[in-house]
């Protein structure tokens, strides 16, 4: 028998619930010390059950849980500050970051710089001033945090330090190569572009669209052929010419 | 215990553990009352659900459940047609009507969205209500799916296109708690959720 596991308050977020035989629901939650946790919440869909306004997304949590095997049981659970309070594109983005996480950590495993990662980000989001920088900064940091950090410092040849007015050819899981183009290709970069997603400015159109460009190819890389959920409802949105 | 049961008794005590809130226990006090004392009653049953479940389908108009093309509330004409309540599910069409506060006509969404789930614009029916709302008739949508994340979201996507149309959206209020959905909150707090609505931006 696998060893009974009792976690007294941690801190964490819902990512994804679903409901669970009649009137449970199964949660998987990000938690600051130990990965993702799936557990049941029992009893959690009856009108009356007194966790259901806090059992949500993007509401910072502290709670309790024993688990044996895989599944294990919520017994205390209480919201530790408000709600983020998302609307539109917000929320979306926030769909999107939870999916990223379950599909990229892997269970039981311990990662409290995604979780620090996704706290900051769902800050940022809240500030309101527009979603693609939070997102971009969050895959960034959370390729670091799973241990598979882009290389925008040097070369990966010659070690030679990134130059603003450079293009560089981007190895996938290498790095920055210099590069005989002039123009931005799929896998051609500005210098100055790298910079700015390594020093997190990003306060422009262009190299925003430079970094979303990279860490979509690189995210691709760890999440396989099949694709993100999230966006391709985004994509269906946006193909309808909605203004979230 | 179960083990000692015939075939077709198990297959009944089985069959009725689709019903919500329904266990194995339940289940089998369900089927000696049925066989046992209401033999009729049983009959009764057993034919509604063949009918029920050969006949209803959705609503051509607004995803209600129904065996006619248009159903009786998309049909009548004492409702206000400029009126459009968009609820979740069916369940959420009665809690509504229960509040007798509203007259107008609804949409079914039949869940709410969940990207992560894959359940996102098509899923819901979103072409219809965009047929609907294109149509000029509706003056104002009422967006009463769940005081959820998922039905907050989902709100706001429908507000959205609302917009498009140049249609009024508004949100019922919050005096349902966080959490709630609508067939779960009781008929005064819903009708002054809905008197209370206030326009999306
Ligand atoms: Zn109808």
């Amino acid at each position: 028998m696998s060893q009974r596991e009792a976690v007294q308050l941690e801190s964490g977020y819902v990512l994804h619930h679903r409901a669970y035989q009649n009137t449970s629901r199964i949660i998987d939650f990000l938690t600051e010390n130990h990965g993702l946790v799936s557990l049941v919440a029992q009893g959690a869909r009856r009108p009356k059950a007194a966790h259901r306004a806090v059992l949500q997304p993007f509401v910072p949590l502290v709670f309790s849980w024993v688990r044996r095997g895989e599944l294990g049981k919520l017994t205390h659970l209480e919201s530790q500050a408000q709600a983020f309070d998302f609307a539109g594109k917000q929320l979306m983005a926030g769909f999107y970051l939870n999916e990223l996480l379950l599909r990229l950590l892997a269970r039981g495993d311990p990662n409290p710089e995604a979780f620090s990662c996704y706290s900051r980000c769902l800050t940022e989001l809240a500030v309101g001033r527009g979603v693609e920088r939070p997102l971009r900064l969050f895959e960034f940091q959370l390729l670091k945090a799973l241990g598979y950090a882009l290389n925008l410092d040097h070369e990966v040849d010659n070690g030679l330090s990134i130059q603003p007015e450079t293009y560089y050819f981007f190895e996938l899981e290498r790095g920055p190569v210099v590069c005989q183009e002039r123009t931005e290709g799929a896998d051609v970069f500005f210098g100055r572009d790298l910079i700015a997603l390594r020093e997190g400015i990003l306060d422009d159109k262009k190299s925003l669209e430079a970094a979303k460009r990279l860490l979509q190819r690189a995210l691709r890389l760890y999440l396989g052929e099949r694709p993100l959920r999230t966006r391709m409802v985004l994509s269906e949105l946006f193909g309808r010419g909605l203004e979230l | 215990m179960a083990e000692n049961y015939s075939p077709l008794l198990k297959q009944l005590i089985r069959a009725l553990q689709c019903l919500p809130g329904v266990g194995q226990k339940s289940a089998q006090r369900m089927t000696f009352d049925l066989l046992g004392e209401d033999r009729m009653g049983a009959k009764r049953l057993a034919e509604a659900l063949e009918n029920a479940a050969t006949r209803v389908t959705y609503c051509k108009d607004c995803r209600m459940l129904t065996e006619d093309q248009i159903c009786q509330l998309c049909s009548s004409e004492r409702r206000d047609s400029s009126l459009l309540c968009v609820v979740e599910t069916p369940a959420d069409v009665l809690a509504v009507e229960q509040t007798g506060a509203y007259s107008g006509k609804y949409f079914v969404l039949m869940g709410h969205i969940s990207p992560i789930d894959g359940i996102g614009p098509g899923e819901l029916g979103l072409d219809l209500l965009e047929e609907r709302l294109a149509g000029g008739v509706i003056t104002e949508v009422i967006l009463a799916t769940g005081v959820t994340v998922e039905g907050d979201a989902t709100a706001h996507i429908i507000a959205s296109m609302a917009k498009k149309e140049n249609i009024q959206a508004s949100r019922i209020a919050y005096g349902v708690p966080m959490g709630g959905e609508l067939e779960f909150v009781d008929s005064g707090t819903l009708a002054r959720a809905l008197a209370g609505r206030r326009e999306m931006d």
